[in-house]
């Protein structure tokens, strides 16, 4: 994540192509606006944590209970 | 369908077939009579297998009257949405790049389908990928709002929705990454449900996210649905997070509710996400009222509980859901990206800007909400919640666009794995169905769906479908 609330046109085409996308130009405004979300719900994610917390068991989820 | 079958219910078809005033023949002509007559207007079917589906029939019709019947689905029309693969039968998840995929074995889903007795007349449209949002762009045409064609039933499960609401089919197969079985349901005034993770095995389902993907029934009511679980529940080792776990006992608990109602049940009241963290419009909130009513008149202990912000189940689930759509995506769209759909293509790439660390960081953030999500459950057997903010929008209106608040209550029992239903509770002055959403501890499916079935009774909702006309496509 660029940690940038709206990405610089020139970067975000940058990280396109390191990331392989070959995008329309009219693809890039609206996508700016979907990382930018993206940006904002990575900022509540990295917020501190206990550092017991493991992330979620995806096989077994409704397994999982506060006292497992 | 007939002017009198197609306002059956999947459950009342089921009676009528098993007591041999129905037969599987007559019911399958109908639903393609009524597909071929209304589909052109709302667009639900991708693919009409019609001379398979009426060999089909006929052999179910053949088995039933040598007194062999396997149970309540048999000679039941299902739909599939097409991301569910069907051997020799194409599955395209409505998207160009998968144009010309034919899976050489049917999902295990469809297999116990088939292997119930259920007949596979049609696959139906999608969202692209179950994702890309209600799209113009793509090889066919986004499905229609049947209650009013010029209104999105919204999805992924699109397809689904749109025929079970249009009686032309009684029931079909839909899948719930974020809520795409239980909004559109709700748009379109169905019944949906999400089961709890591991429960209903996804293998052969077209993956969008593996963590938070569910698949599920949509039908008209919620015991339409709990016939359908009856098939669908089990372990399958086919699936890496299959749950091998007994299958509830769905009919039973659906008889358990009609014999005493919701006596001495405990349902818990999220008002904080419809009153504070999405405020939600004058017709959900009514309806939501009146739903609480007959809860109490049925019996249950009904009062508020807070579980954490609807924002903090928000954040991680569109790291997790964006990182591994991607993951999955990669390699077709750096491929070729013009091959899908423009909101499917950006929702997509998005994903390949989350980190690793993010991604950990929210699934580390998902343990703590599960606790703390049932924790704050222990001791009930449901909460509720609308499971959408108003009624059904303009066809156009990108009701995934990342500006203003989510029109929908769903991701919060992707994150938690727990059982999630959306049934019809009501109607907006201008006609436009209403969905309340009843979600459980895991494994909790049929209570849920009992509570469901109550609601829908007492509230007399499924007495009332959708008119519609012939009308050229």
């Amino acid at each position: 994540m660029s940690g940038e609330t709206v990405m610089e046109r020139p970067r975000l085409e940058e990280r396109l192509h390191a990331c392989g996308l070959r995008l329309p130009p009219e693809d890039l405004a609206p996508l700016d606006e979907l990382i930018t979300i993206l940006d904002q719900a990575a900022e509540v994610v990295r917020a501190p944590l206990p550092v017991s917390a493991e992330p979620a068991n995806v096989l077994v989820l409704p397994h999982t209970r506060p006292t497992d | 369908m007939s002017a009198e079958l197609h306002a059956l219910s999947l459950a009342e078809l089921s009676r009528r077939i098993a007591s041999r005033a129905l037969s599987p023949v007559e019911l399958m002509e109908a639903c393609i009579a009524r597909i071929k007559a209304l589909d052109g207007g709302l667009n639900s079917v991708l693919l009409l297998l019609e001379e398979r589906a009426m060999a089909e029939a006929g052999a179910a019709e053949a088995e039933i009257a040598a007194g062999r019947l396997r149970g309540p689905l048999h000679g039941i029309p299902i739909g599939l949405k097409d991301i569910y693969e069907t051997a020799g039968i194409p599955t395209t998840a409505h998207s160009a790049v998968l144009r010309d995929h034919v899976p050489a074995e049917d999902a295990t889903t469809v297999r116990l389908l088939r292997e119930a007795g259920a007949v596979i007349p049609a696959k139906l449209s999608t969202w692209e990928f179950a994702l890309g949002g209600t799209s113009f762009d793509l090889p066919w045409p986004p499905a229609r709002n049947p209650w009013d064609r010029r209104l999105d039933p919204t999805g992924s499960s699109s397809g689904s929705a749109v025929a079970v609401a249009a009686g032309l089919l009684p029931g079909a197969m839909g899948s719930d990454t974020g809520g795409s079985i239980r909004n559109p349901a709700a748009w379109c005034g169905i019944a949906g449900h999400k089961p709890t993770y591991g429960l209903v095995s996804r293998k052969g389902v077209l993956p969008l996210s593996w963590s938070l993907d569910h698949a599920g029934p949509m039908a008209w009511t919620a015991e339409d649905c709990a016939l359908m679980m009856e098939a669908l529940a089990g372990y399958d080792p086919g699936d890496p997070a299959s749950a091998d776990v007994p299958a509830p006992d769905f009919a039973g608990a659906i008889a358990e509710g009609r014999r005493h109602g919701l006596a001495g049940l405990r349902i818990g009241v999220v008002r904080h996400f419809f009153e504070c963290d999405l405020p939600c419009t004058p017709p959900v909130l009514t309806a939501m009222e009146d739903s609480l009513r007959v809860m109490r008149e049925l019996g249950a202990e009904v009062f508020d509980v807070t579980l954490p912000a609807f924002g903090e189940y928000a954040a991680p689930g569109n790291i997790i859901a964006r990182a591994e759509s991607w993951a999955i995506h990669e390699a077709w769209l750096t491929e070729d990206a013009s091959r899908y759909g423009a909101y499917g293509r950006r929702r997509l790439a998005s994903g390949a800007f989350v980190t690793a660390s993010d991604y950990l960081h929210a699934q580390r953030r998902r343990s703590l909400l599960i606790a703390r999500t049932l924790e704050a459950m222990e001791g009930l057997d449901a909460v509720v919640f609308p499971t959408a903010r108003g009624t059904a929008e303009p066809m156009g209106v990108d009701t995934m666009a990342p500006k203003g608040p989510p029109a929908f209550f769903a991701r919060v029992f992707n994150l938690v794995g727990g059982p999630a239903l959306s049934v019809c509770n009501g109607f907006s002055p201008e006609g436009l169905p209403v969905g309340l959403q009843i979600a459980g501890r895991p494994f909790g499916d049929a209570m849920v769906l009992r509570i469901g079935d109550a609601v829908e009774r007492a509230l007399g909702t499924r007495a009332r479908r959708p008119l519609l006309e012939v009308v050229d496509a």
